[in-house]
């Protein structure tokens, strides 16, 4: 099965894929991967579904259709063996589904505002008798689907098959990491005229609106973003506020873009105006145990076992009592703002070589102040190497005016 | 007027636990999860941001209301704790990694296991939720409140209405800013960074903007990096979150000179909801304003682009959709987004709408934006 754009030369813009970043061919291999997967576990039919109005919750079916999750609320990508994939979804608003024909590299696209009924009629008109389906992400559906999906694959055996894209999409094709090279760089341009240059007065809400509108220019599509700021007490990351920020705050920013449907994420640590000793130490400490992390990242470990790694490089550096009983120190960034593997104390997810990362270390507790810190990484075979690039500019600064 | 007093949270909690007392609910467990906190947030309010003030950041929130005795508001992520408790209107926050574990506890202490439960957000449930909540749970059965809990959020409270009205200052600004930056060259998403580089200045949480742009637009879309030129039709929504409400102002402009047949097709849009604000009182059904406004659209002979895939809803509201067949009747101190929007062939895709609080004897405008077709060429004599 070989699929031809439907408009030759048609350029989404960020909102769809573009032909140029993502060939054809790409697109073509991923599904011969998935046919291969098919026949290796005697699955006849493979269901993905999306659900949610994000390419981030869709990542499964984006991932697969070359399309973008945000026109339908609910969708289910058909995959049967030797017949070209179908996708069926609720479109809300359905005139855009026209939009969805011009971002794919499908061509057949249906509506159906109930999908049971969709999986039906496409199972039963594809001639193929179906004894063994898989389904990718079945578990994100509402209840009222899921029930009506199972009731029409009530003679079917359905096994999870959740695994066969997920594992798939962990490893980054070049192209791939050709795009989430040039959304680091949108990062660092949204980031760049933000540090070393907060103002006593600007209200939280100023600096993020700032920064969004950087990403923006910049080509991201999306932006998603934690703040923190004010005095040691006020250090947990949330939506901003309107506070002003005062002398001598320290502001603690994690920031995700979104540029052509993948994701980046970036953590920096400000200061305003010139950093007190106290905040200096503090970040000294806290940039020599992220640079510690960082060199722990090996491939062939377990997503556990850098967890593990990064705890014990907290524990000599005296930071572990500050972690939180649900900490997370990273996770995979790609179609999804947070996908596998997580850097958590149970995932054991191996990592591999391609895989980009977002690494996350923060401490931030009442007494002490916060630091944050957050790169996307790249896993090469010695380690990791670094995508996002922009300074550990508190530290810059410090030195500057010391 | 200072909003999110004591009182607010008072009424809002009487409001629901009135309406557990007439359905017979002893208690309520409200769910809301990150799904309802994206675009999702326009045609739903999240609920536990409606009772606690809290919005949620991270996996879960569970707000536990007990018909009588004290509420207590759950959340899965412990960095957040701190936020919670000083945000929060109920006082009782607790962290936990399985929340519905700790909803049983809190139900048990309450003695209230045996009771009728009322479980509400069960719309925005994935079905491995269910079968944690089954696994908590494995004795009881919760009744799906979701319906009931959203009949609280009308009529509004005085803070509500004046949420209304400056999400729609917010959005008037973040309009305007797209006015000004408006130039054949610059592309939808400058217009989009532009404008919502104003709103989340005036205190936005979050927006969902729609731009669609083109010769002959065919939809709202998001933006998408198209670049504008001149005679362009531009539909605009900045659609700013105030405080948890979803304010959405659509209206059209013309880059460039608006051509008379543009203005003539934009004059129906104004004629259909002029029609339909004329009817506009306590009950009068949702249908009938859906009515107004396509007899208009239908009798000046486009009849046959009033369904989709060309036009959508005529509005919506916390009754329900503005559509034929919802026979939900207006009260007063109802909310109701009105947009006639439609597509015509000649044009495109057309825009105009705006929130209307229904009031005892009419209506009132919660924004003082003119009701007009805009152009890039007219606001520049002005």
């Amino acid at each position: 099965m070989i699929f031809k754009p439907l408009f030759a030369g048609y350029k989404a813009g960020p909102w769809g894929w573009n032909a140029g970043l993502m060939p054809v061919e790409e697109f073509n291999d991923r599904l011969k991967s998935v046919n291969q997967e098919m026949v290796q576990r005697g699955i006849d039919a493979l269901l993905v579904f999306g659900v949610g109005d994000s390419t981030w919750k869709n990542g499964n079916v984006c991932y697969l259709t070359n399309g973008n999750g945000t026109y339908a609320r609910k969708s289910v990508l058909i995959i049967l063996k030797g017949i070209e994939p179908t996708l069926i979804g609720n479109f809300i608003p359905r005139d855009l589904h026209w939009e969805m024909r011009n971002s794919t590299w499908l061509k057949d696209i249906r509506i159906f505002d109930n999908l049971g009924l969709g999986i039906e009629r496409i199972l039963q008109s594809s001639g193929k008798g179906v004894k063994r389906a898989g389904l990718v992400g079945v578990g994100g559906l509402d209840v009222r689907s899921y029930a009506q999906i199972m009731e029409i694959l009530r003679n079917i055996n359905i096994v999870d098959a959740t695994d066969v894209i997920e594992n798939m999409r962990v490893v980054k094709s070049s192209n791939e990491l050709r795009i989430i090279e040039k959304g680091c760089r949108v990062a660092d341009m949204s980031i760049r005229p933000v540090t070393g240059n907060l103002e006593e007065g600007e209200c939280e809400y100023d600096l993020i609106a700032r920064i969004d509108m950087e990403s923006r220019k910049a080509g991201a599509r999306n932006f998603r973003f934690l703040i923190a700021s004010g005095s040691d007490t006020e250090m947990s990351l949330r939506m901003p506020v309107h506070r002003q920020l005062k002398k001598g705050d320290t502001v603690l920013l994690l920031l995700a873009f979104e540029y052509w449907q993948y994701w980046v994420q970036i953590g920096r640590t400000l200061t305003v105006g010139n950093p007190s000793e106290g905040q200096i130490a503090l970040y000294r400490g806290v940039l020599t145990a992220y640079e510690e992390t960082l060199k722990c990242v090996r491939p062939e470990m377990k997503a556990i076992e850098l967890a593990e790694a990064i705890v014990d490089v907290l524990d000599r550096s005296g930071y572990k009592p500050y972690l939180n009983s649900d900490f997370r120190f990273g996770h995979g960034v790609g179609v999804s703002i947070e996908e596998k593997p997580f850097i958590d104390d149970h995932d054991v997810t191996q990592l591999r070589t391609g895989m980009t990362l977002a690494i996350q270390l923060g401490i931030h507790a009442p007494g002490i102040g916060g630091v944050l810190l957050s790169d996307t990484l790249l896993l090469t075979r010695n380690g990791c190497q670094r995508l996002t690039q922009s300074w550990y500019d508190l530290l810059r600064f410090a030195d500057a005016k010391s | 007027m200072k909003l999110g007093q004591k009182e607010e949270f008072e009424w809002r909690k009487g409001k629901i636990r009135s309406l557990m007392n007439q359905n017979g609910f002893d208690a309520l467990l409200i769910y809301s999860h990150p799904m309802i906190t994206d675009m999702w947030r326009c045609t739903a309010t999240d609920m536990v941001y409606w009772i606690s003030n809290y919005d949620l950041l991270g996996e879960f929130a569970l707000v536990v209301l007990p018909l009588k005795g004290e509420e207590a508001l759950l959340i899965s992520n412990s960095w957040d704790l701190r936020r919670a408790k000083s945000k929060s209107w109920i006082k009782n926050v607790k962290v936990s990694k399985d929340v519905w574990k700790e909803s049983r506890k809190l139900l048990d202490e309450l003695g209230l296991l045996k009771t009728r439960i009322g479980l509400s957000g069960q719309e925005f449930m994935a079905v491995s939720i269910f079968e944690t909540i089954k696994e908590s749970f494995p004795d009881e059965k919760f009744e799906l409140a979701s319906e009931m809990t959203r009949n609280a959020l009308f009529p509004k409270s005085e803070d509500e209405i004046e949420i209304y009205r400056r999400g729609a200052e917010i959005n008037e600004a973040g309009f305007q800013a797209i006015l000004e930056a408006l130039k054949p060259g610059v592309t939808d998403i400058e217009l989009q960074a532009e404008s919502q580089y104003v709103m989340r200045c005036l205190g936005a949480e979050d927006m969902a903007t729609l731009i669609g742009s083109g010769a002959h637009p065919l939809a709202m879309t998001s933006p998408s990096g198209r670049i504008i030129r001149e005679g362009d039709m531009l539909i605009l929504e900045p659609n700013p979150l105030y405080r948890g409400i979803f304010v959405e102002i659509c209206r059209t402009v013309v880059v460039g000179k608006a051509s008379s047949v543009v203005r003539e097709k934009f004059g129906i849009l104004i004629k259909a909801y002029e029609e339909a604000v004329r009817l506009m009182k306590p009950g009068v059904t949702c249908e009938t304003l859906a009515w107004a406004m396509e007899d208009v659209i239908a009798s000046a002979g486009y009849a046959e682009y009033l369904r989709p895939p060309f036009s959508r809803v005529r509005g919506h509201g916390d009754i329900g959709l503005v559509i034929e067949g919802n026979q939900t009747k207006l009260v007063p101190g109802v909310v109701l987004t009105l947009h006639p929007n439609n597509y015509f062939p000649e044009t495109g895709y057309m825009a105009l709408g705006e929130p209307l609080l229904v009031t005892d004897n009419g209506y009132e405008r919660l924004t003082k934006m003119p009701i007009r077709l805009y152009s890039t060429e007219r606001e520049v004599k002005e």
